[in-house]
């Protein structure tokens, strides 16, 4: 044992900040960081090394698959046998079922990342003599569940298509309680799905910057066999999930580069999603091969996940900054040319991830991802979005990214600033995101001035537990990384969208 | 209208922003300014199209550039750095949008707060320029200014919204001062879908202070639209100590039931952003004082639906 180990363990044992659940987290990352990373390529190991490929701090031996979306309605239908469970009876006993089925879901926070489609894992148990007010009751009593004992707002529930009164119960419940977890989606389809359902998420967003909101037929089509909406909006398969996220930073790519775009695109971006694919493949051999994690988990043996159904996600981020530097003057979300190069950086990785065998993974194939940041990202800027403070005007900026968003199987994601005037108006927040899915968005977020609960990346933080945050430390994970983002980012200087441009003096130049 | 002035300038890929060919007798609009996108002028999200001259000159006009029309005085010609304006014959300045940059100090030297560098713009222009943005809105809001000075074109352009197949969807509303006479307004109804009209006092000499006009015709638009079925809502600007008195308050509230207790009535906060130097003798609307005229008029039997404006922190 190295002193250098030992002091480590040390400074976690005695760190008077963490709870002692987070000591026993950080335990088990420096345990796991004692061992050797699977063996990789020379080049391969040099591309984690300078930043240009990063496994999100995983672990170097990977012992339980990143996000797992377990099909909990198989549990309630006919019980466990390794939990020795029955089948559910009513309602209450089936979220009495799920709170139990929670605690022995992992993921790479530890704590499960998907709680279900609330409404249809319980809309089965639930008939005409249910209230709203005694519904509430029991949503309630749920949500409290979920923010007190899985600290950690990546753990996100789904709700929708289809309007129910499960669905609006969440939706009233989660508005009133505004908690940090669970994070939330909506799933919206402009067939099946009602206008006072995406009016009433509208409200939610008003006062709680929840829901997210989720283009269903569009994700459906990539996952006909079901999919959640999990973590920093993932978009996975139901039943299934993905063992690894591995993500490709394009801005050091770019970096790398000395010559022409058509260069970039022929030979030095190709060999950069190669060294991502052999980490990728050497990650997900570890787990599959060596941890063994989907031969002894009850959850595949009893049904709830299927090892076919596992992706691998393969990350981008950066993507305005190597557009921006493979031109020099044309910037992404202002021009036209820097638009077609990113449509074009994003077809060669896309179609490479296509084609690309990638072993133990859904159809044999890893999926396109756009990943969302994390807190010491500091330059650089999530996935495909445009970097904050250039935004374009609200309607050019989802213009400008939506037609990428198909590309993605596994998820991309903006979120808009919108200012406080729509909290009075948020028919205006879901003209917006009905728009949005017009023109091809996959997923929709709104950050809303004035709210305390704000989304940094795609989970969720209380402005006033970050001011706390270093006085007393966070009962919740997350926190500390929104702590991160809000300092590194300047994550709240993002331009508040022009929904209303209120109070703006200049009426009379708006016209040249 | 007195609506707290707002937009930032336009950055979209606006026809607005390039010269237009004007076909002969095509309907045109007077344009000083739009906002592509706004949560606070009518239900949802709305494109907002402001339109040049205001037939009152109101004490707190937020938008006061739009109140007065070009009267070709070329007092702006000589103070333009870039070279946009120019008296091309006597009785017209023209305004060359490539050269501007938005500095508005011809605005700042007109003797009548007119601002030359408005757009006269046709109305199938305007229908272009709002088809890309249609997913996206509940409707068109036209404002200004006043829009109904340029009622003919401003009928054209609804109805040309009305009867297009992508557009058909957008609700039709004006925010008006409400001088408009019932014969005027008979032309706009059937492609109009709502009228927001500012009662700025309901004592005729309150009024005549506010505006310089009594409130007469007002108070006849008021009764007219809502007997059409077209009246949105009541629009009352809250200034402290002005327009929030008991006695006014009474006034203002005994007039609205008598034409329809249900008419939705929208609190306006004063604000000094945009405002001339007159209007700040009063001072911002703090609010408490909107929650306090709120509560005044609901316990007076009307119907308020909220306010715009309020700062709360």
């Amino acid at each position: 044992m190295s002193s250098s180990f030992q002091d480590q363990v040390s400074a976690v044992v005695t760190a008077p900040k963490l709870t002692y659940r987070q000591r026993l987290q950080q335990l088990a990352l420096l345990a796991e960081g004692a061992l050797p990373y699977p063996k990789l390529s020379t080049a391969a190991d040099g591309a984690m090394e300078s930043g240009l490929v990063s496994d999100l701090r995983e672990g170097p031996a990977p012992y339980r698959p990143r996000y797992l979306l377990p099909d909990y309605s198989v549990a309630l239908r006919n019980g466990s046998e390794f939990l020795e469970l029955e089948p559910a009876t009513d309602l209450e006993d089936a979220v009495a079922l799920l709170e139990i089925l929670y605690h022995h879901v992992p993921s790479i926070t530890t704590y499960p990342v998907y709680f279900g489609d609330l409404d249809a894992l319980l809309m089965p148990y639930w008939d005409e003599s249910w209230t709203p007010e005694r519904l509430d009751r029991v949503v309630t009593r749920l949500w409290r569940f979920l923010d007190r004992t899985i600290p950690d707002a990546f753990a996100h529930a789904n709700i929708g298509p289809i309007d129910n009164p499960v669905a609006r119960s969440v939706l009233r419940v989660d508005r009133a309680r505004a908690q940090v977890v669970p994070n939330l989606t909506l799933k919206w389809d402009p067939d099946t799905s009602t206008e006072a359902l995406l009016l009433a998420a509208a409200e939610g967003i008003a006062a709680v910057n929840k829901p997210h909101i989720a283009n269903d037929p569009l994700i459906r089509r990539d996952f006909p066999e079901g999919y959640g909406v999990v973590s920093c909006y993932n978009t996975l398969p139901l039943g299934g999930g993905s063992h690894t996220l591995t993500r490709l930073n394009l801005k050091v790519s770019g970096e790398r580069h000395h010559g022409s775009i058509e260069r970039y695109l022929d030979e030095t971006l190709p060999a950069h999603i190669e060294l991502t694919f052999e980490i990728i493949e050497a990650r997900v051999r570890y787990l599959v091969e060596e941890a063994r994690f989907y031969e002894h988990s009850f959850l595949v043996r009893e049904g709830l996940l299927h090892p076919e159904r596992f992706t691998a996600m393969f990350g981008i981020y950066g993507t305005a900054e190597l557009v921006n530097g493979l031109f020099g003057d044309k910037r992404y979300g202002k021009d036209a040319e820097a638009a077609e190069l990113t449509r074009r950086v994003i077809d060669v990785i896309a179609s490479r991830v296509e084609r690309r065998e990638m072993p133990h993974c859904r159809n044999g194939r890893a999926t396109l991802h756009a990943q969302s940041g994390i807190g010491e990202d500091v330059g650089v800027t999530a996935g495909a979005r445009v970097p904050i403070g250039e935004d374009p005007e609200l309607v050019d900026h989802i213009l400008t990214v939506a037609p990428h968003h198909h590309r993605f199987a596994s998820g991309i994601s903006d979120i808009f600033a919108l200012e406080s005037s729509v909290r009075a108006n948020p028919a205006a927040i879901a003209d917006v995101a009905r728009g949005a899915f017009a023109h091809g968005m996959r997923e929709i977020t709104f950050n809303v001035e004035g709210c305390d609960l704000v989304r940094v990346t795609g989970y969720m933080v209380r402005l006033s537990d970050i001011e706390r945050l270093r006085a007393e430390g966070s009962r919740i994970n997350s926190t500390v990384l929104g702590a991160d983002s809000v300092e590194n980012w300047g994550l709240l200087d993002r331009v508040p969208r022009v929904i209303s441009t209120e109070f703006d003096p200049r009426l009379g130049a708006l016209i040249r | 209208m007195t609506a707290p002035a707002r937009g930032a300038p336009v950055r979209g890929p606006l026809l607005l922003h390039h010269p237009v060919t004007i076909a002969p007798g095509a309907p045109v609009l007077e344009v000083a300014g739009v906002v592509r996108s706004s949560a606070v002028d009518g239900p949802g999200n709305r494109y907002v199209l402001f339109l040049q001259g205001c037939n009152f000159d109101c004490t707190a006009c937020h938008n006061p550039t739009t109140i007065g029309r070009c009267d070709a005085c070329g007092a702006c010609v000589p103070v333009c750095p870039h070279g946009a304006l120019s008296l091309p014959e006597p009785g017209v300045v023209a305004y060359d949008p490539a050269p501007c940059d938005r500095c508005k100090l011809c605005v700042t030297v007109c003797p009548i707060d007119a601002d030359p560098a408005i757009r006269v713009v046709p109305v199938d222009v305007l229908v272009e320029e709002i088809r890309p943005l249609a997913r996206f809105l509940s409707g068109v809001t036209v404002t200004g200014g006043e829009p109904t000075i340029q009622a003919g074109a401003l009928a054209a352009l609804f109805a040309a919204l009305k009867a297009d197949a992508g557009l058909g969807h957008l609700t039709t509303l004006v925010d008006t001062n409400g001088t408009l006479p019932p014969a005027r307004w008979k032309p706009l109804l059937p492609v109009l879908d709502g009228a927001m009209v500012d009662l700025k006092a309901a004592s005729s000499d309150l009024h005549q202070r506010l505006t310089g006009h009594d409130n007469v015709a007002v108070k006849e638009t008021i009764r007219f639209l809502s007997s059409a079925g077209k009246l949105a809502e009541v629009r009352l600007l809250v200034v402290e100590g002005v327009t929030d008195t008991d006695e006014e308050l009474a006034a203002w509230a005994e007039f609205v039931a008598a034409v329809d207790p249900g008419i939705p009535v929208r609190l306006m906060a004063f604000r000094h952003t945009g405002t001339r130097e007159r209007a700040r003798i009063w001072p911002e609307t703090s609010p408490e004082a909107v929650d306090r005229v709120q509560e005044r008029l609901t316990a007076l039997g009307l119907t308020a639906v909220g306010s715009i404006g309020v700062s709360r922190r």
